[in-house]
């Protein structure tokens, strides 16, 4: 999250005003709507647009789903197409324009690509890939009976453009993010605390450890010519896969808690993912919101479909591609989709890790295996191009200088404290950290007010947040 | 204007400077177009010095193309009512490059947040207040090893006085690796001419020059980038530019690339030297 002053004065204004609209519940869906339009409109104005387009048409598309008992796979069909095209159009463009002008033989040169991208850039689509996923989601939920079409509009805007989850996710369960706004709950001072809690915790893993850790790995990307040392390599990919957890589940704990100061309970979406013993576990852990998604929405209807029924691998690879189509517009997403869905087929077929976890070292040898697959896959997630990514998986598998030299210091600290800040997670949901003493009550206030120093004033270069191009 | 004291670690002033550059919308007179070369290498207060009145905008950016779509940004910073259009085009092999005309620096600038603008532009002080201390108390006591300390002073009309201490080469490493896969492109080169032409005819008075740089990175470029300035400069004048000729011996680059503080300075008393003979015959 970017710490500016602008931003603290927003926010700020926010939480003020939101306890005037802790009455009336369609003025309070009003306040979420234009609070979230406004927020957005800070970052672009020009994606509001968008914005209003996909939650009109997915407003109106769910309710003639709903009342049009003959023609509703005629609706579903056309809703999702002009969702997906409106993606398409604002998202991948100069992907689209690059296939097309290979298909079509137009010889239109990188420099001319580069032109349109560049005039396409002020239409900035931010949050794009999430807030249409949700609205896709909404129309099949209403087109399969799981939830009513919703008749009020700024209940529905509210919905779908409500500001701490617009840009990032989690991608919540249409049926059970509805009914919370349905609701005015009185938000206690547990709430509060719970919400700065969070908000200090994300603040740490992204704005002190991930924005800390990025130079380090920009230099190593960007260097021309790259370093030749394995050692390096593994390195760098480690502390890249450290940077994008502590980025997007730092991110998401600032979400999670922002929502909690406003009175509503958003969706984990980390789990511990690097503790996976397998690829299909690791897809259970890390952005479980997406995960769930894609296994809702795509893999059930297409292990359901007449023509895919039964086809697990091919469905499989469907999904991850998808997966990977949607985390970025290249190609280097793409092989890190299907790298993950060869991986999760590898284990699917002959059960390798469902063997080794019988036993203890066997266990080791699944995080071990994993982390090597991960990092794999994570070269093509940062590299620029396939060529860069092949080019660094070469080096990383050719043991060349081989000698222990740790690259940064800095780094090493802070990847410690990731884990540290992981493990406080992971004992903080044991009921007997809800400290009753005030005097430890006392200490843990101290403790995140300086922690939040710390975040403000120790933060790194002020990186966008990863996931933000999503 | 405001003027930074040298301060190694400025982030802050940085971030201000790129959002009044890119975001604050003003008139000019001239626009001088370019890469690093160009912001770092010359300063528009020492021009105006020989042309007073004369308002100058440094639009150069990192890694900055020349392509169609830098030069209607430009265009965009000139006041359509000036008497005296001018932009001034500080060439550089790298500049012409495919790789360069994606203008990423500039992009990023271009699609700052409303808060990111408004709270360094607005509130540099505040933001300053909450700038992050670790660079600082690193640099301070000293507690990581550093090659060379780079200093930086931003000013609003675009320029970037910069110098290091120690100085060195190493942008001629860099540019060795560099110019092994990123040449200069014809079709920039077409771009370049066909702008000017344009330009002309719509009575806009157009410089350009190589710009100055360290004359080992001079017979670099000339031997692994592809810019042959010959037919550039030939080509550039007959679609109505003025084509300046600089020596490099008289500049010193503190990196190899870029023109230190004081050569900043000299070479804009030059360049300005020239322009305001040309401009004073107009």
């Amino acid at each position: 999250m970017q710490i500016n002053i602008f931003i603290f004065i927003f926010l700020g204004a926010i939480f003020f005003l939101n306890h005037f609209f802790s009455r009336n519940i369609k003025a309070r869906w009003i306040y979420l709507t234009i609070t979230s339009f406004a927020y957005f409109s800070l970052i672009s104005w020009q994606s509001c647009i968008v914005l209003l387009i996909i939650g009109i048409s997915s407003y109106f598309l769910g309710i003639v789903i709903e009342k049009n008992q003959k023609n509703t796979r005629a609706f579903i069909s056309f809703g999702v197409i002009f969702i997906v095209a409106v993606l398409l159009i604002f998202r991948y463009q100069i992907f689209v324009l690059e296939i097309i002008n290979r298909l079509l033989n137009r010889n239109l040169s990188v420099i001319e690509l580069n032109y349109w991208s560049n005039k396409f850039s002020v239409f900035s689509t931010i949050g794009i890939g999430f807030y249409t996923l949700q609205a896709i989601g909404y129309l099949f939920d209403v087109y399969n009976g799981r939830i009513s079409a919703t008749r009020e509009f700024f209940l529905h805007m509210a919905f779908l453009s409500f500001f701490p989850k617009l840009l990032s996710g989690p991608i919540e369960k249409n049926k059970t993010f509805i009914e919370q706004l349905r609701q005015i709950t009185p938000i206690t001072e547990d709430d509060r605390w719970r919400g700065f809690k969070n908000i200090v915790i994300g603040l740490i893993l992204k704005n002190l450890i991930a924005d800390n850790l990025a130079p380090v790995i920009d230099t190593a990307f960007q260097s021309v010519p790259l370093s030749r040392s394995t050692v390096f390599w593994w390195q760098i990919i480690i502390t890249f896969a450290v940077q994008i957890y502590c980025d997007f589940n730092g991110y998401t704990h600032i979400v999670i808690g922002l929502a909690q100061l406003m009175g509503y309970n958003l969706s984990e979406n980390f789990k511990f993912p690097y503790l996976s013993l397998s690829p299909s576990e690791f897809w259970t852990r890390w952005h479980i919101t997406l995960s769930t998604w894609l296994r809702e929405y795509i893999f059930f209807p297409l292990s359901r479909s007449k023509y895919l029924r039964g086809k697990y691998y091919l469905n499989t690879w469907i999904t991850m591609l998808l997966s990977g189509v949607w985390h970025g517009v290249g190609w280097t997403f793409i092989i890190w989709g299907g790298l993950h869905a060869l991986y999760i087929s590898i284990d699917q077929w002959i059960h390798w890790s469902t063997f080794l976890k019988k036993f203890t070292a066997g266990k080791m040898i699944c995080l071990v295996l994993m982390w090597v697959q991960l990092d794999i896959s994570w070269v093509f997630f940062r590299a620029s191009s396939i060529n860069q990514a092949a080019d660094i998986l070469k080096v990383m598998f050719s043991f060349n200088n081989i000698s222990l030299k740790v690259v940064s210091v800095n780094c090493l600290e802070l990847i410690i404290l990731a884990l540290v800040i992981d493990a406080y997670i992971y004992q903080s949901k044991k009921p007997q950290m809800n400290f009753t003493s005030l005097r430890l009550k006392g200490l843990e206030v101290f403790v995140f007010s300086l922690l939040l120093v710390v975040a403000i004033f120790f933060r790194g270069v002020g990186n966008q947040f990863i996931y933000f191009q999503f | 204007m405001r003027i930074t004291i040298p301060n190694l670690n400025n982030d802050e002033d940085a971030n201000r400077y790129w959002v009044v550059k890119t975001q604050i919308q003003k008139n000019y007179d001239i626009v001088l177009l370019g890469d690093s070369r160009v912001y770092r290498g010359i300063s528009p207060a020492t021009m105006v010095q020989s042309m007073p009145g004369v308002r100058i905008l440094n639009f150069a950016y990192s890694s900055g193309g020349l392509n169609q779509y830098m030069y209607a940004e430009a265009d965009s910073k000139l006041d359509p009512n000036s008497s005296r259009k001018a932009i001034i085009i500080g060439l550089s092999p790298a500049a012409l490059t495919e790789f360069s005309s994606n203008n990423a620096a500039y992009m990023a600038e271009k699609t700052r947040s409303i808060d990111y603008i408004v709270s360094n532009y607005l509130f540099p002080g505040a933001q300053d207040f909450i700038s992050p201390l670790n660079n600082k108390i690193s640099d301070y006591y000293q507690l990581t090893k550093k090659m060379k300390d780079y200093y930086q002073e931003f000013y609003d009309d675009g320029w970037v006085a910069s110098w290091t201490i120690p100085e060195d080469r190493s942008a001629l490493t860099s540019y060795k690796e560099v110019f092994k896969t990123r040449k200069v492109s014809t079709e920039l080169v077409q771009q370049f001419t066909d702008q000017t032409a344009f330009w002309r005819e719509n009575h806009i008075t157009v410089f350009a020059f190589r710009m100055p740089t360290d004359p080992q990175m001079v017979i670099l470029e000339n031997k692994s980038s592809g810019f042959d300035e010959n037919h550039i400069s030939k080509q550039f004048e007959k679609n109505g530019g003025i084509w300046l000729d600089f020596s490099n011996e008289t500049y010193h680059s503190y990196d190899g690339s870029h023109l230190d503080k004081d050569s900043a300075v000299k070479f804009s008393q030059d360049l300005s030297a020239q322009i305001a003979q040309y401009m004073n015959n107009k």
